[in-house]
């Protein structure tokens, strides 16, 4: 038998995170997958990354996670979203080479010290006086930890279903996972059923791209990763082409068939991830849904027909692909499917992810509820390095909302729960302009360094990289221009207005027509430093009035997270409290007064009453003692 | 469930003194029981929900009072918890020995306001809802009470509800159009924001108009007396009252302290203030009159500015015309009797405002001033029936639309939505600080059922 520090169960995108984070804070660690040939798979999008997604991958780079570098290194086309608006809402997104993805990040994890990658399938855990000792596999080994980090995905007791058709399994041709769904059960964990679904994928051979539109990547990708210079593979487009009056008559027509209506399933989907069946139904006046084309990969004639996600049975979506512009020759490699399997109350958790019921079991992934690659490498992350730091015995890593995504991700599920596979929105975060992607190195590049998760040299990039900005920064405050007639005639002569008095250089910038590099145009700054930092430094003096003001209630929120709420109070005491409210106070135990706001109704008209509440309830204590 | 109050709270809802019934309410969550240990009814069988019942109270074997019984059960009733209602007879005696036999059975004295507090408290009335239970118990007109009842039955909650729905759905395709730009959605264009941003521009305007009117109707209308020394600022407000309040005499600055009376008119309450007549003076006592007659009418809501038409006008009636300034005002010439001089045209060639001529003396032109006071209260004309009473709505609603303005700018600025979706929540938030409240998952289920998104 071996011992280790920390086992993780499962390696797709949630364990890959956990076992590296952990292998290179120095654990002993065991990365164990129920099949070597399937890591790092991408079961669904052959994509990484998009709205708010994007941020969550900068996010991992910038704290040393793998999955930006590994879609940069292995992606086929790479684009930025929501160029037209705003900084906060700009994201990446790329098409990734399903198999070098799986490829490369194998061989990461295989030359990662401390460690190892097994094949096994757990089927159960060991616990004694509530602490977690180890697990067995199907085939009787057995490995001993203090901690181990479960990250089942779909597989906790998965059920595929196309039609009325339905059988065991974890994805298309995987074995679910049977026993440890019922560990969980016997453990008492608060378990519920999730449902989400995938489209076919299409011979390549048999599509007429003549008739579609193509979408290619950027001219100038940026990437995920803060340590990547440029691209590696070579870049394909992708095709747009949509549904018609005949598919979706196909569709209705076949409805009574799809898993999804005929009761086969009691697993909640995600609203915003319906399948085609669903959007028929739900839109009906829409005439047609668009239909993104995406290369599987480099070295493969699949095509991922994202924007058709069903259950149907074979013959339907055989009949209806037919139907769409450019498909009508397509054959089916592989049908769509809908997939339902257990996941566990994410408030059965510590803000660690750490179970609150087992100590040393963390559960990272899809298992807590969320959807997505990002989402699920997010959570891995961070079980990952919080398992390190308990081996350790240092303090837990926990990041909070005004920081990061993740943290608003992980606070979501713990705090609130959730009903359906969580995604992540750039407007579930209430600090949205502080959580940009091009600043998750400046947010979190520190932590990184703090748990050894990035290198020296990344880390130098990085103190450069800050001080440039700060120097600049102080420059264009310092820096002042007077109304003279030369410095007035270049204004005038670039097209800009004159100035009328002293002026610094900062306030100049703030003018909206005025962009940094017109600044060293116009010879009032000597260097221009690289795109980056410019990108940095405008943001920072052109959006300071509503960046001033999201950090002013940040400070707000912080002085009530500083107001501790006992933990024996009774919330029905409190006096100017609704019943609803205290319900839901009592059901939530918020530890302080600001988580006690992120509890959906709960409002700031509550907290006056709540602190007057809880000083007395302190007062009467110390007295009764 | 856990309950919010643990104890049980009963009180007399019929005014104290001699009545023909008497009403006691208990609420909370032993009423029943209370009841039980009380109450014996005529016929057998268990008590019905919303039902009168007759039986009779005891204390211990003695028979107190034959009563009216109802039960309302928890949920259904008036404060969202138990709530039971003694009808007895009206005598004070008997009342207050069964409100003190319920006490003694383990019941607690209503403060008052207690109950209405409860149902707020219990989500029975929202805020602006319990707001218009304490005023309809201070109505005093009419009108007051048509704008109380708005409240009260949640007509001004659903117009402010109303106006964050528009905002909500300005929302919703803000932020659907950052999050799901790359799908394909028909989000609103930004004429159509604009367009949207308007309306609902409008309708806040509309009801903040309605706040001077509303609070009229509700506090009434203060209005003072003002003029130098002896133009008869007293007489007019007796002439008003139709009795002798103030004490008139020849003698100039009888008036020390401010007098008020109110009187009804139309049905809206005027509390008309009589001040001390303004001059330079040494005595202390005047002085302070004064001073206090200034402050007055800093503080009214309109000025009744009386001059002597028998006399020629004096710079004192130019120096008060001046410190009354810019505040509604109407110009009562008094003493129309004793004979006109021109004066009254010098004065309104320089300060031309409403004005009327009056003999307070003989009573004579009275009816007409109050008409024509009535008329600058109701001057304007609303196109909201839903009238603004608390200045915290007001408040609210004045903050609600300054964002509602910053949106509209940051898009003739030309600033990409999230900047704009910052001023929009706070906008809505503002409206909610005077009802109740939403949360994020208001916005999905609203993004998800209004676009087809997904894969």
């Amino acid at each position: 038998m071996k011992h280790y520090h920390i086992i993780v169960i499962g390696a797709g995108h949630a364990g890959i995170e956990a076992a590296l984070a952990a292998s290179r804070m120095g654990a002993q660690t065991l990365l164990l997958t129920m099949n070597l040939d399937r890591v790092g798979w991408m079961s669904c999008n052959p994509a990484i990354g998009g709205i708010a997604k994007g941020h969550l991958v900068r996010e991992v780079d910038a704290l040393g996670g793998e999955m930006g570098k590994n879609a940069d290194a292995t992606a086929i086309q790479f684009r930025k979203l929501n160029l037209r608006k705003g900084p906060a809402v700009q994201a990446t997104r790329t098409q990734c080479d399903k198999v070098l993805y799986a490829k490369r990040i194998k061989q990461v994890i295989e030359s990662q010290p401390h460690l190892d990658l097994k094949q096994g399938s757990i089927e159960n855990l060991h616990i004694e006086n509530g602490k977690i000792k180890g697990a067995t596999t199907l085939i009787g080994e057995y490995f001993e930890a203090p901690c181990v980090i479960v990250t089942t995905g779909t597989f906790l007791d998965g059920k595929i279903h196309i039609g009325d058709i339905n059988y065991p399994a974890g994805r298309a041709g995987d074995q679910p996972s049977i026993g440890l769904a019922k560990c969980f059960k016997e453990l008492e964990f608060q378990i519920g059923r999730l449902k989400t679904g995938t489209p076919p994928r299409l011979n390549a051979k048999t599509i007429n791209f003549q008739k579609l539109t193509p979408q290619y990547g950027d001219e100038y990708p940026s990437f995920f990763s803060f340590s990547t210079e440029s691209i590696t593979l070579p870049q394909l487009p992708c095709y747009i082409t949509y549904t018609n009056e005949k598919t979706h008559e196909i569709i209705r027509k076949n409805i009574h068939l799809s898993a999804m209506y005929s009761g086969n399933i009691t697993g909640t989907g995600p609203r915003y991830c319906p399948s085609i069946e669903d959007k028929v139904v739900r839109f009906s006046d829409k005439l047609r849904h668009q239909i993104f084309l995406e290369p599987e990969g480099l070295d493969t004639q699949e095509i991922y027909c994202n924007g058709v996600s069903t259950s149907l049975p074979v013959n339907t979506q055989i009949e209806f692909i037919k139907t769409i512009d450019g498909l009508e020759n397509a054959e089916v490699m592989r049908h769509g499917y809908a997939i339902e399997y257990d996941f566990i109350f994410p408030t059965e958790l510590h803000e660690t992810l750490e179970t609150k019921k087992i100590k040393g079991l963390f559960l990272a992934g899809q298992i807590n509820g969320t959807t997505g690659y990002e989402e699920a490498a997010a959570q891995g992350l961070m079980a990952g390095i919080n398992a390190a730091l308990q081996i350790k015995n240092e303090p837990s890593f926990i990041l909070k909302r005004h920081e990061s995504y993740i943290g608003v991700l992980i606070n979501d599920l713990v705090t609130k729960g959730t009903q359906e596979p969580y995604r992540m929105f750039t407007s579930r975060a209430e600090y949205r302009l502080l959580l940009r992607e091009d600043n998750a190195d400046l947010r979190l590049r520190e932590y990184g360094y703090k748990f050894r998760l990035i290198s020296d040299l990344e880390y130098k990039k990085y103190c450069d990289k800050k001080e440039k900005i700060q120097n600049i920064l102080d420059t264009l405050s310092k820096q002042k221009i007077s109304p003279t007639e030369e410095i007035n005639k270049k204004l005038s002569d670039a097209g800009f207005s004159k100035i009328e008095n002293q002026v610094s250089l900062e306030k100049i910038l703030r003018r909206p027509e005025i962009s940094f590099k017109d600044l060293v145009r116009l010879g009032f700054i000597e260097e221009e430093p690289n795109k980056e930092i410019i990108y940095q430094i405008e943001m920072e003096v052109k959006y300071k009035g509503y960046i001033d003001r999201q950090q002013e209630q940040v400070r707000r929120y912080e002085n009530l997270e500083e107001f501790k709420i006992p933990s024996d109070i009774d919330f029905s005491t409190v006096p100017g409290l609704t019943r609803e409210v205290v319900e839901k106070l009592s059901k939530a135990k918020p530890v302080s007064l600001g988580r006690a706001l992120q509890i959906s109704g709960i409002t700031p008209g509550c907290i006056p009453a709540l602190m007057v509440g809880i000083k007395k309830h302190i007062s009467n204590v110390s007295r009764e003692t | 469930m856990e309950m919010s109050f643990s104890d049980t709270i009963a009180a007399l809802s019929t005014p104290p003194g001699r009545g023909a019934i008497g009403i006691i309410r208990i609420s909370g969550p032993r009423a029943q029981e209370i009841l039980g240990s009380i109450f014996v009814r005529k016929t057998k069988g268990p008590l019905r929900p919303h039902r009168l019942v007759r039986g009779q109270i005891y204390d211990g074997p003695e028979i107190l009072d034959d009563v009216l019984v109802a039960l309302m059960p928890e949920k259904k009733s008036y404060t969202g918890e138990e709530l039971v209602e003694i009808q007895g007879h009206g005598s004070s005696f008997i009342v207050s020995e069964i409100l003190d036999l319920v006490v003694r059975k383990g019941a607690r004295l209503a403060k008052p306001g207690e109950f209405t507090f409860r149902a707020f408290m219990n989500g029975k009335l929202d805020l602006a809802q319990a707001e218009a239970v304490i005023d309809v118990m201070e109505v005093k007109s009419r009108k007051a009470l048509q704008i109380c009842h708005q409240h009260l039955e949640g007509r001004f909650s659903k117009k402010i509800l109303e106006i964050r729905e528009g905002l909500l759905e300005l929302l919703v395709h803000t932020e659907a159009s950052l999050d799901f730009s790359t799908e394909d959605i028909d989000v609103f264009s930004e004429s159509r924001m604009l367009e949207k941003l308007k309306l609902i521009q409008e309708k806040i305007n509309a009801l903040l108009k309605t706040y001077d009117q509303g609070r009229f109707h509700l506090e009434g209308v203060r209005v003072a007396i003002v003029g130098r020394p002896n133009v008869g600022k007293s007489s007019l407000l007796n002439a008003l009252l139709h009795y002798e309040r103030a004490i008139v005499t020849e003698e100039a600055g009888t008036t020390r302290d401010v007098l008020e009376e109110e009187i009804i008119y139309r049905g809206v309450q005027l509390r008309i203030m009589d001040t001390a007549g303004i001059r330079q003076t040494d005595k202390t006592i005047e002085k302070m009159g004064i001073e206090r007659s200034v402050e007055k009418i800093r503080q009214v809501d309109m000025v009744l500015v009386v001059l002597d038409v028998s006399q020629e006008p004096q710079t004192e009636d130019f120096e008060i015309l001046d410190l009354v300034g810019e505040k509604k005002k109407i110009l009562v010439f008094n003493k129309m009797d004793i004979g006109l001089k021109k004066g009254a045209e010098a004065v309104l060639e320089k300060f031309l405002a409403p004005h009327i001529f009056i003999s307070a003396l003989h009573k004579q032109g009275t009816e007409a001033l109050l008409e024509a006071l009535y008329r600058e209260i109701i001057q304007e004309e609303l196109t909201e029936s839903i009238f603004l009473t608390k200045l915290r709505h007001k408040d609210s609603l004045q903050r609600a639309l300054d964002f509602i303005k910053q949106v509209e700018d940051g898009f003739v600025q030309k600033k990409s939505l999230e900047f704009l979706a910052i001023d929009l929540r706070s906008a809505v938030e503002e409206l909610e600080m005077t009802i109740g409240k939403i949360s994020l998952e208001d916005i999905y289920d609203r993004i998800f059922s209004s676009f087809c998104i997904g894969k």
